[in-house]
Formats: C-alpha cells, sequence, structure tokens
C-alpha cells in the first residue's frame, strides 16, 4: 500500500509518496495554485500518476485557512454575547505593545460592532444559572444575523467554561433557524477561563470555518473521483492529524499545521538515531523556524495571529523574519539589519537577475562562495555573482569594508539570530542547547545550521536526506492526534478525586470514540492526562503528566515533587510546602499511525572521493579556504567528510566549517560534529 | 567598531530583558503583576546607564537608573554593591513614581568588576497605606511604608529581618513578598545572561559596542528632532484638582523649545507644590518628557540611554513637578500624563503629522477591598481600565487601550477570585471626542457587590476638564464612577476614599475617549456612515458634531452631509 501527503506551501505544492512495502519514496514539487487549491492538488497527483485505489493514508496540510486570515477573506461572520458584553471582543486586554508609538493599532475585529448581538442569560463562575437562556431574545438576534446574510456565527457566553448549556441550546435554537450558518461554541472550541481569549478563538474558528469546510468538501471530491477510497486527513496546529470532518468542524485547530511537518520529521528522524533531544531548524525564503523536541515536541497552549489570541494548542515554534530573501540595509543613522522584509520570489535575491538591486542572505551566501551559482535548485536558476556583489556595494562602502566583509556581516548578524531563536527555544524550558543536536532542513538550512552548532557548542548536526521535502515527509509520521481540556480550579491536597477521574473519563470518552470513528483500532489509542498547575496565589499554571494515569494519593505527591522540580529547572527557585491548586484538566488522545522506516543507501569506504566535484575558495570566518566540494546524491553511506568542504545536491547546500567532520549514515544523512 | 558585533550584543541584551520578564510574570503571585503586567525591567551598564528594556510600563523605563544610583549615594558609592545583593528602594522624591512602585534590583558582576545592573520595578500590590489604595492624604507617611535604599538580600541571601518587616506592614504580605522573589529571581537571569555577553566578547568590545548602540539611539533621536522647525510651542491645561481641594484645578503648563542642541522641554509656570499627595518628583516628570519625546522622534524603537541625550528638562525649584520630602505623591501620574499630552498639543502646530490629541488620562485607579471575617484576610480587587487614545492626522485613537504592555483583569477572572460580579463591560458611545480623524472609545465595566464590608476607593482624573482635541477636533467623553448609576441613591466618585459598598450595590467605572484631530465637519463621509452602523457615535452627534444627517426618506442608514 502507499502513503501519500500533499502539503501546500505558498510557492511549491510538495508531494511525498512512500510504498510501505519496499520503503521507497517519491516526491515531486509543482507550483501551488493559488486560487484553487484542489486544483494543485489535482494536478501533483495526476503529475505524478498516483495510484490512488491503492492509497492506505492520505495526509494533506493547507494554507487555505492561515491565508484567508492573512488576506482577510474569511466569511462574513457574527458574534453573540451575554447582554453587556459584545464589546469585550474589541476591548481586549487593553495592551499596548509598542509602548511609544502613538500610531500602534490593536487587532481589527474580525466581527464589526453591528454584527456582534447580545443575548439574556447569565452563568455564575462555579457553573450555577444566575439567569435562564431568554430564547425569544436568541430568535430575534438570529432574525438580524439573517438579514445580515452572515455565514457564519460564534457564540462565547459569559462562564461558558463552567457550564456550557445555554451555548448548547443556542447552537440548537440557530441549526433550526438558520441550518446553512455554521455555528462555533466557545465551550467546543477553547473551553477555558478568560472571556476575551475564549471569544477570539470562537471567532476565528467560525470566520475560517465556511471557507475551510467548501475546500475540504471539493477536495475530497476531487480524490474520490481520482479513486481514493480511504478517508482524507489533516494536520493540525499540534503535530497530530485529525479528519476532514473534524478539520472542517475546527478550524483553527488546523491554522499553524504549515511547519509542523518537518517538526514530526525531525522527532522521528532522531527517534531512529536514538537521540531525544534536538532542535529542529528549518530555514526557507523568508522566515526560519526553530524548535526544541526532548522525546516529544513541546506545546503552547496560546499564541496570536495578526494581534488576535488564540487559545490552542500548537506546537511551540520561536519563528524570525530573516530567511535566504531577506534583505539586508544599514538604517539612517548607521545600524545594519537584516529583514524582516523579504526579496519574496519575484523578484527574488538580486543574483536571481530578476531585477532585484538589495542584498539578501542568499546573496551573501553566494558573494562568499557558500552556494554554486550554477547548481541553485539543480541548475534551475543560474545565479549571478555580479549581481550580488553590486547589491553589497552600497553597505560596503558606508562601512569602509570591501564587498565579501560586508557579506560576511550580514551573515553573521542573521546567524546570531537564528542562534538567538534556538537559545530561547532551549533556554527558556531551562535546557543547555549543548546537550542538543541540530535537525536542519528547508533550502538555507544546511547552509547556516553548522555555523549555529559552532556558535552553540552544540555535539551534533543532521541534514537529512531531501531537505527541501522534508516537512511534507513528516506528515507521513504522523499519529491522530485530539486535545481536550477542562478548567477545573480547586486545590491539589484536598481535591475530589472521583470528580477528578470523572472528568477525565468524560474526555477520554469523547476522545476514544473520535478516534474510533476516524478508523483508529483500539490498541493503537494512546490516552494522555495532564494537569496545569500552580502555587495557591500564583497565576501561571506548569503541566504536568499525570503517571500513573489514575490520581491517588501517591500519584498526587508524584505530581507535587514533579511540578517543584519543574518550577525550579524554568524559574530559577521553587517554594517547597506551599499547596498547588489544580486550574485545568487536559487531555490527549492519540491514535498510533505505523512508523515507516528510512531506506537505506548504498554504503561505500570512508572516503568520499566518488563524489567529488569541482573544489572553489570559499570565505570562512575572516579569510578565503579551498575546498573540496561533493555531489550529495553519490556519496555513500560510511563515507568521510573532512571540514571545510562543501556537499550540494540539488536543493541545499551544506557547509562543513573547518574542525568539523562529516558522515554519512545508513540511510543517507549527513551527521555533522566537532572534530 | 564591527556593526554585526554591535547588532549582535543589541539582540542578546533585549533578549535577556525578555527573559527576565517572563519570569516576574510567570512567578509573581499578585494579580496586579502576573495579570495585568505593572511592571518592568531593563539591563543597565555600571553607570546606571539603561542598555535595554522589555516592554512594559513607559512610565517605569526613564528614571530605573536614578533607583541605582540614589541608592548607590545612600550606600556610600557605587562600590559598596556585592554580587548577590539585591536591593529595593521606593523613593518617590528621587526616583519613582510613588512608593507603591518597588524597584529591586542586583549588581552585576564579571571578573569580580562590577560591570552593570539588573533591574525590575513592579507596583506592589499593598504597602500597608493607610488605604489601600493610599487614600487622599497630603504627607507621605499615611501612603504606605517607605523602603529607602534597602539591601534585602546580601551577597545571595535574603535578610529574613527586613523580610518580615516588609511583609509585616502589608494587608498582602504574600503578594509583595511574591513580587520580591519573584524580581529578584529576574534580577539573578539577567546577571547571568548578561556576564554571559561580556564572556563572549570580551569586556572591552563589549564596551565598545555599548557605546555604539548608545550613539545610535542618539543619532536616531537628533535626526528626527532636526526636522522639528526650531521655536518655542506652548500648551496649557488644567488638572481637574489636587485630589483634595476638589473644587480648585491646577494648571499645568508646558513650553517645548526646538533649537539646535535638540528639545528643551520647560515646565515653568505650572502649578507650585500641591496639598494632594499627586505632586510629583523631578525623575519621574523627566521620565514623561522621555516618553513623549521616543514617541516624537523613535515611537518603534527600544528606548536606550543614547535616545534621552537630545533632551533638556527644567522644572523650577517650587514647583508640582518637583515634589520634596515629606508632601504626597501617590497620584503624581496625574501630573505627569498632563505633562506628556501637553508635549504633543504644544507641537501640534510644528509637526501636525507626528502628534495626538489627549489621551482618556491612563491610570484610572480603583480599588474594591474588604476584609473576609471567616477567612481573616484581606481581598483587593485593583482595577485600572483602559480608555479612548487621541486622534492623529490620518488615524483614529484606538479605543479601549493602556499606557503600555498592561493589561485588565478578565471579568471570568475576577468572579472567581473576588466577591463581585461583572455586569457590563462595552465601550462608551460617543466618548471618542469628534474631529476629522475622532478620538478612541472609553469603557464602562460595571461591578455588583456581593459580599459584606466592602470599600471603594477611586482616582479617575479628567472629569471636569476632559480630554482636550487638537487643531480643530473636540473633547472626547469624561472619566467617572458612579455607585448606583441611574439609581435614587446614585452617588457620582471620580475621586473617592473608603465608600463603603452595601451588598447589592453597583459600581460603575467610565474611562473617557480621547481627543479629536482636526474638523470633524471634514470627516469622510464613509467613515461617519461606519461609526453610526457600529454604534460607536449616535446619530445625535453624527448630526451635531460631524454635520451629517439620516436620510428621511428612505429611513435607511444612508447619511446626507447637513
Amino acid at each position: 500500500m502507499l502513503r501519500v501527503a500533499v502539503d501546500i506551501g505558498g510557492t511549491f505544492t510538495d508531494l511525498v509518496v512512500l510504498n510501505e512495502e519496499t520503503n521507497e519514496i517519491l516526491l515531486d514539487k509543482v507550483p501551488t495554485v493559488t486560487a484553487n487549491e484542489a486544483e494543485g492538488v489535482r494536478n501533483s497527483l495526476v503529475d505524478s500518476k498516483v495510484p490512488l485505489a491503492s492509497v492506505s493514508n492520505f495526509v494533506h496540510g493547507s494554507t487555505v485557512a492561515i491565508n484567508a486570515v492573512i488576506e482577510g477573506k474569511g466569511a462574513k461572520t457574527g458574534l453573540i454575547t451575554t447582554l453587556g458584553f459584545r464589546d469585550v471582543y474589541e476591548i481586549g486586554r487593553l495592551r499596548k505593545m509598542e509602548i511609544y508609538n502613538p500610531r500602534y493599532r490593536k487587532p481589527v475585529p474580525l466581527v464589526p460592532r453591528y454584527l456582534r448581538k447580545e443575548v439574556a442569560e447569565r452563568m455564575s463562575w462555579d457553573g450555577s444559572t444566575i439567569a435562564k437562556l431568554d430564547e425569544d431574545s436568541v430568535n430575534r438576534v438570529l432574525d438580524e444575523m439573517d438579514s445580515e446574510r452572515v455565514k457564519a456565527i460564534a457564540v462565547s457566553l459569559m462562564n461558558a467554561y463552567a457550564n456550557p448549556t445555554h451555548e448548547k441550546k443556542i447552537a440548537e435554537l440557530a441549526t433550526r433557524h438558520s441550518p446553512t450558518v455554521a455555528i462555533s461554541l466557545s465551550h467546543d472550541v477553547a473551553n477555558e477561563w478568560r472571556e476575551y481569549e475564549r471569544t477570539s478563538t470562537t471567532v476565528m474558528n467560525a470566520y475560517v470555518q465556511p471557507i475551510v469546510s467548501k475546500y475540504l468538501q471539493s477536495l475530497e471530491g476531487i480524490l474520490s473521483s481520482l479513486g481514493l477510497k480511504c478517508g482524507l486527513q489533516i494536520m493540525q496546529s499540534n503535530g497530530g492529524l485529525t479528519s476532514a470532518k473534524e478539520a472542517a468542524r475546527t478550524p483553527v485547530h488546523v491554522l499553524e499545521s504549515g511547519p509542523v511537518g518537518g517538526i514530526i520529521a525531525a522527532s522521528k528522524l532522531c527517534e531512529l538515531l536514538g537521540r531525544e533531544k534536538l532542535v529542529s531548524f528549518d530555514m526557507g525564503g523568508t522566515t526560519a523556524k526553530a524548535s526544541a523536541i526532548d522525546g516529544a515536541p513541546f506545546f503552547i497552549q496560546e499564541y496570536t495571529l495578526l494581534g488576535h489570541v488564540l487559545r490552542t494548542p500548537a506546537i511551540d515554534i520561536r519563528e524570525i523574519g530573516k530567511g535566504g530573501g531577506s534583505i539586508a540595509r544599514v538604517d539612517a543613522v548607521g545600524g545594519l539589519h537584516v529583514g524582516p522584509e523579504s526579496s519574496g520570489s519575484d523578484p527574488g535575491p538580486a543574483c536571481y537577475g530578476k531585477g532585484g538591486t538589495e542584498p539578501t542572505v542568499t546573496d551573501a551566501d553566494l558573494v562568499l562562495g557558500k552556494l554554486n551559482p550554477e547548481y541553485f535548485l539543480g541548475g534551475a536558476i543560474k545565479l549571478q555573482m555580479s549581481s550580488a556583489e553590486k547589491a553589497f556595494e552600497k553597505i560596503a562602502k558606508f562601512y569602509g569594508m570591501n564587498v565579501v566583509e560586508s557579506a560576511n556581516a550580514v551573515n553573521t548578524i542573521t546567524d546570531e539570530a537564528m542562534t538567538g531563536a534556538i537559545r530561547m527555544v532551549t533556554v527558556e524550558k531551562g535546557f543547555d542547547p549543548r546537550d542538543f543536536s541540530l535537525v536542519a532542513f528547508g533550502g538555507a538550512g544546511p547552509t547556516h545550521a553548522t555555523r549555529l552548532a559552532i556558535e552553540l557548542e552544540m555535539p551534533l548536526v543532521v541534514i537529512p536526506v531531501a531537505p527541501g521535502n522534508f516537512s511534507a515527509l513528516g506528515m507521513l509520521f504522523s499519529d491522530l492526534r485530539h486535545d481536550y481540556v477542562q478548567t477545573f480550579l480547586a486545590p491539589l491536597n484536598s481535591v475530589d478525586l472521583d470528580k477528578v477521574s470523572a472528568t477525565y473519563q468524560k474526555m477520554e470518552g469523547e476522545g476514544s470514540n473520535k478516534l474510533r470513528s476516524e478508523g483508529v483500532k483500539e490498541h493503537d489509542i494512546l490516552i494522555i492526562r495532564s494537569m496545569d498547575l500552580r502555587y495557591v496565589g500564583q497565576e501561571h499554571v506548569l503541566n504536568v503528566t499525570v503517571e500513573p494515569p489514575d490520581l491517588d494519593s501517591v500519584a498526587r505527591n508524584s505530581l507535587e515533587e514533579s511540578f517543584n522540580e519543574l518550577h525550579k529547572s524554568r524559574y530559577t527557585f521553587n517554594i517547597e510546602k506551599t499547596p498547588l491548586e489544580i486550574v485545568a484538566l487536559r487531555l490527549t488522545a492519540i491514535g498510533k499511525s505505523a512508523t515507516p522506516t528510512f531506506r537505506k543507501i548504498a554504503s561505500g569506504s570512508s572516503d568520499p572521493a566518488g563524489a567529488e566535484k569541482k573544489g572553489r575558495r570559499i570565505y570562512l570566518g575572516a579569510d578565503y579556504t579551498d575546498c573540496k566540494v561533493y555531489e550529495r546524491s553519490r556519496l555513500k553511506a560510511k563515507n568521510q567528510l573532512e571540514g571545510p568542504c562543501i556537499v550540494e545536491e540539488s536543493g541545499s547546500t551544506t557547509v562543513v566549517y573547518p574542525d568539523q567532520q562529516g558522515e554519512i549514515d545508513a540511510s543517507g544523512n549527513i551527521l555533522v560534529s566537532p572534530m | 567598531m564591527n556593526p554585526a558585533t554591535v547588532e549582535v550584543v543589541r539582540h542578546a541584551l533585549l533578549r535577556a530583558c525578555d527573559e527576565m520578564k517572563l519570569i516576574i510574570r510567570r512567578t509573581s503571585p499578585s494579580p496586579l503583576t502576573y495579570e495585568m503586567q505593572d511592571f518592568s525591567v531593563a539591563l543597565m551598564n555600571e553607570n546606571a546607564d539603561l542598555l535595554g528594556q522589555s516592554a512594559g510600563l513607559p512610565h517605569f523605563l526613564g528614571n530605573l537608573g536614578t533607583s541605582v544610583r540614589t541608592t548607590a549615594e545612600d550606600i556610600g558609592g557605587f562600590d559598596r554593591f556585592e554580587e548577590g545583593d539585591v536591593y529595593i528602594t521606593n523613593d518617590p522624591y528621587r526616583t519613582t513614581l510613588h512608593l507603591a512602585d518597588v524597584t529591586a534590583f542586583s549588581p552585576i558582576f564579571f571578573q569580580q568588576t562590577l560591570v552593570g545592573f539588573a533591574v525590575t520595578r513592579a507596583h506592589w500590590i499593598d504597602i500597608g497605606s493607610a488605604k489601600t489604595v493610599g487614600g487622599l492624604f497630603s504627607e507621605v507617611f499615611p501612603e504606605g511604608t517607605f523602603y529607602k535604599s534597602v539591601r534585602v538580600y546580601e551577597r545571595g541571601k535574603p535578610n529574613e529581618s527586613i523580610l518580615r518587616i516588609i511583609g509585616g506592614n502589608s494587608r498582602l504580605p504574600w503578594a509583595i513578598l511574591g513580587d520580591l522573589r519573584a524580581q529578584a529571581a529576574a534580577c539573578k537571569i539577567g546577571g547571568e545572561r548578561y556576564n554571559k555577553i561580556i564572556g563572549k566578547y570580551g569586556l572591552t568590545t563589549f564596551r565598545e559596542a555599548v557605546q555604539a548602540i548608545f550613539e545610535h539611539g542618539e543619532r536616531t533621536a537628533r535626526e528626527e528632532a532636526k526636522k522639528i522647525p526650531k521655536g518655542t510651542y506652548e500648551g496649557t491645561a488644567y488638572m481637574d484638582n489636587d485630589a483634595i481641594d476638589l473644587e480648585k484645578s491646577i494648571k499645568i503648563k508646558v513650553a517645548v523649545t526646538v533649537d539646535d542642541e535638540g528639545l528643551l522641554v520647560d515646565v515653568d509656570g505650572s502649578s507650585g507644590p500641591v496639598g494632594g499627595n499627586c505632586n510629583c518628583g523631578l525623575e519621574q516628570a523627566r521620565t514623561g518628557a522621555r516618553t513623549a519625546l521616543m514617541s516624537l522622534v523613535a515611537p518603534t524603537y527600544f528606548a536606550n540611554e543614547g535616545f534621552f541625550k537630545p533632551l533638556r528638562f527644567k522644572v523650577p525649584e517650587s514647583s508640582i513637578f518637583n515634589a520634596k520630602w515629606p508632601s504626597g505623591t501617590m497620584f503624581s501620574w496625574m501630573p505627569v500624563e498632563y505633562l506628556i499630552d501637553l508635549i504633543h498639543t504644544s507641537l501640534s502646530q510644528a509637526i501636525p503629522d507626528r502628534v495626538a490629541a489627549a489621551t482618556y488620562g491612563c491610570a484610572s485607579i480603583c480599588h474594591i477591598h474588604g476584609y473576609d471575617e471567616m477567612e481573616r484576610k484581606y481581598w483587593v480587587l485593583s482595577d485600572t481600565q483602559g480608555g479612548g487614545w487621541g486622534g492623529m492626522m490620518g488615524k483614529d485613537g484606538e479605543s479601549a487601550m493602556k499606557y503600555g504592555d498592561v493589561t485588565n483583569p478578565p471579568c471570568e477572572f475576577v468572579e472567581k477570585k473576588y466577591n463581585v460580579m461583572v455586569e457590563r463591560y462595552e465601550l462608551v458611545q460617543d466618548s471618542g471626542g469628534p474631529g476629522k480623524w475622532r478620538g478612541g472609545l472609553g469603557v464602562i465595566r460595571d461591578y455588583r457587590i456581593l459580599g459584606q464590608n466592602a470599600k471603594l476607593h477611586a482616582v479617575f482624573e479628567r472629569h471636569k476638564n476632559r480630554p482636550w482635541g487638537i487643531r480643530g477636533g473636540s473633547s472626547g467623553g469624561m472619566n467617572d464612577v458612579y455607585v448606583n448609576f441611574g439609581g435614587p441613591n446614585q452617588v457620582e466618585c471620580p475621586k473617592v476614599t473608603a465608600l463603603p459598598l452595601e451588598r447589592g450595590d453597583v459600581v460603575r467605572l467610565m474611562t473617557g475617549g480621547g481627543g479629536g484631530f482636526g474638523n470633524p465637519k471634514e470627516r469622510d463621509h464613509e467613515m461617519v456612515k461606519w461609526d453610526v452602523v457600529n454604534g460607536y457615535v449616535s446619530r445625535e452627534s453624527a448630526e451635531k458634531d460631524y454635520g451629517f444627517k439620516l436620510n428621511e426618506s428612505t429611513r435607511k442608514e444612508i447619511l446626507v452631509r447637513t
């Protein structure tokens, strides 16, 4: 059987097909059809002649939802709130993020005020009903929404996290009243306290829901017409998969699915290499993304998108606005900066010769000799050294440097920002980056990663096979995953353990049922329970896994220990003997998928001479050095590389620095370590 | 100096500050700190010059250095600092806004040499003032505990005796000692990160980089200041009162002179010292001027000492902006906020494209507190709301926003934590000052009191003298506080101390809107229509202020200019 992943990016649609019997992998890249992504998927499938009837898993990552948000093209959305609270969504948390800037703008509401309507009802913080839901007011509001032709409605009532009865009733009335309008309920989308954050998340869900559901329907239609028998699975921001049906219902969970494939791939790769701690580093044209993995990736429960706060679990990724296309410039008073402006793909870096005149990181890589002008994207683009050099003249002249020195300065600033990002994802969690391996991919990742490893004293850099398609590959390794949360405020010492168990059981029931309906077998279901805990009086929580899964007094003590340890490592101190408080119960339901293995490559001796190409001079640190250059596709397992040298392949270039050495492993990964 | 090294050091310092901020936010037990983020952090060099900061309250950032310098003065010089020390200070005459803002800082040593300071400042929720929010007093003594350059950690060890004095003088000892612990942890992390940067580049290169960072800041500020036409510009406004004598308004006058040297801000002509507790220390006033300067010449940058170089600040010996011991300073933000807005107002003729009309006046402070007989504990609900900001050329003022990266307490949060229920949280129609670019809107929040024996304290300025417009724009709505609004027992009390509240009473907090910019009659048709459709502006105001009328023949929301 075949497993297929289709990952739609801004520029390319990546296709990866894995033959489960032979472990053979087929890769394909076609230009993304921006206007009609589903059509792009069809093209790539037809192009690569995948026999869809023999596909057992079809995994998909798409940018439909995030593009709708970025371009402001979501559905016309209405919001229903408790009487007196329709402005909570616009008031937000009052933050002025640029503290001196009088022109600072708060996020623009996705639902304008005239589409925010109130209904009479009120729940208390403990879940008791203060005022019953006035159904007439609901029907009135629904009439108004109808006459405004809204396509989606978000419902977010006060304290609905404690008692969702009224939200459910409104959904019932709305479905009867306006059956074609999509309804998003706050307790369903983000079942946690803090009314603004919950509302903002629910509104975002509603805003993209009609578009995502229409897209997925049309894609499912295309796939089944091409003969696909299995269900379509969608990548989520939490690194797990979900069914197309579930994604269509709560699309806010798939918004940030783009970068997570690579992180899943990196973590599976390291499992195979027997390494637990790693940083995945993905550097493309406009951004670089770093993420730490310690056995498993880390998750955040909240992030912002264009200023909108979203309470939805996502893999913790640090993204910085520096990639191959980032432009370097001198500011009005002599500071040197790189990015976040990018040359994009049109005109692209100056060396593309398509009219770009600003110096970019890729231009710097070329000027320094790291890139081969004849072999960029396999030779598809001939890079022009003279244009790149010309682009750096202004910076060089300003600082009284030569062109190469100025290109090196730009690279230093870029690399510093990357080491900063890697430091943040490790140090912030109490880790030392020296204990971590670096897995580098994306077009520009392998060119920069080895220098970052030197800076950060990381012991190993792994350059996987096909670093350009690594993200799509990761989707094939993903499990189905559903996250649940229930705000549950209680002291840990005296909490009613039965009530805790009952709450977990309810979430577990929901999770396993959903997995079963997605075709997961009983023995592949994995349930992970955890708790958000804090010291009494403190606000911010740390998430601690509950082991064993049933909370008894013994487990309670070990929870307390784990919490104290974690607090000390994150925040330099703990306050032992201070009682702990539960804030939320969390449960993750995972449907394990079979782990594919990486295919072995041909084995050779330690001597890589068979792969050697014409050498060149590259500028490393302070001066030029003569370097050997190898063709990656001709390297064999067990080949040893001695720095300085360069490994070129169609989609990327790896630089091995002096005092570094490389080794090709059985699967063809390049492992770079200090000499 | 290699520009790459400078940039690398600059970023590393900012990141270290971000980490310090994270530590405080995650570990403090005080809602004022973790939820509303009423704190700031910074790193400084060995002269206590500001190197880097994290987004926080601008009011705190210009004078963190003086906290270090005055402490050094008090203890006999910079060479008295020892590794692992944490000092706290809250001297309102020489460094901070008021006693409640407590600076905690640590010296940083690199190979036994003093190389810098990690500095934090947080608003401690209760430092034992006679009335929780400080009350309306004319002296410093009832305002809380004065921690004057106190060494709370000695070479890494907390001085338990001093911690007991601090805790013993607070209604909420767990909260403020928790703040102190969080601040000390942040200082420790800040110091470690700072040392790591020096370790990497060596002290000499690091200092050169720091010099280059300052020079870059100074050049940026000077280049922008040069674009302001030379001359002297003036602005005057009146504070409602000094919070004790409620009938007498207080004059604030600002003159900004732009010359070859940069900007001179002179507050001569402002009121002398006042009897109420809104006297402001010189350094806090200077910080206000620095905040205004940043907003005009470098609004998107993080500040460092270099940016402040083109600013000179002049204040007479006897002035509301030169508070002397033992005058009351609890509400000293009031004159500071006038100062900031007036710098913009005075320059509105010179650089109309950079200035904003007046804001709602910012720190609209309300405490509802009580004593829980059952638990024998005090509770204090501290709420400061956002309001409307002033219109600018090409941009309406923002609605419901605070001064910096600080937040509100969520309704669901206060309902769970305190004996109150929030009945309404909404924007105030027509509170944005009319203008071609109108002011932002203020908010209303209604608290119903569910417990016994609660008391209300509030300090809402710009009630009588509303946030003013510029260049033909009109004033925004006023700040106000009511108990039982619209009821037979309604009380209006924008400034009040310890007003007893009954179970069932409703406290209404209402913040003002920003002033408008430019003639409202020139406001774009579509924008007025959008405002009316969304209820930001009423039809009455659309007609009266903007000159638009409902089209009577269609009865639809089509407005015609009258």
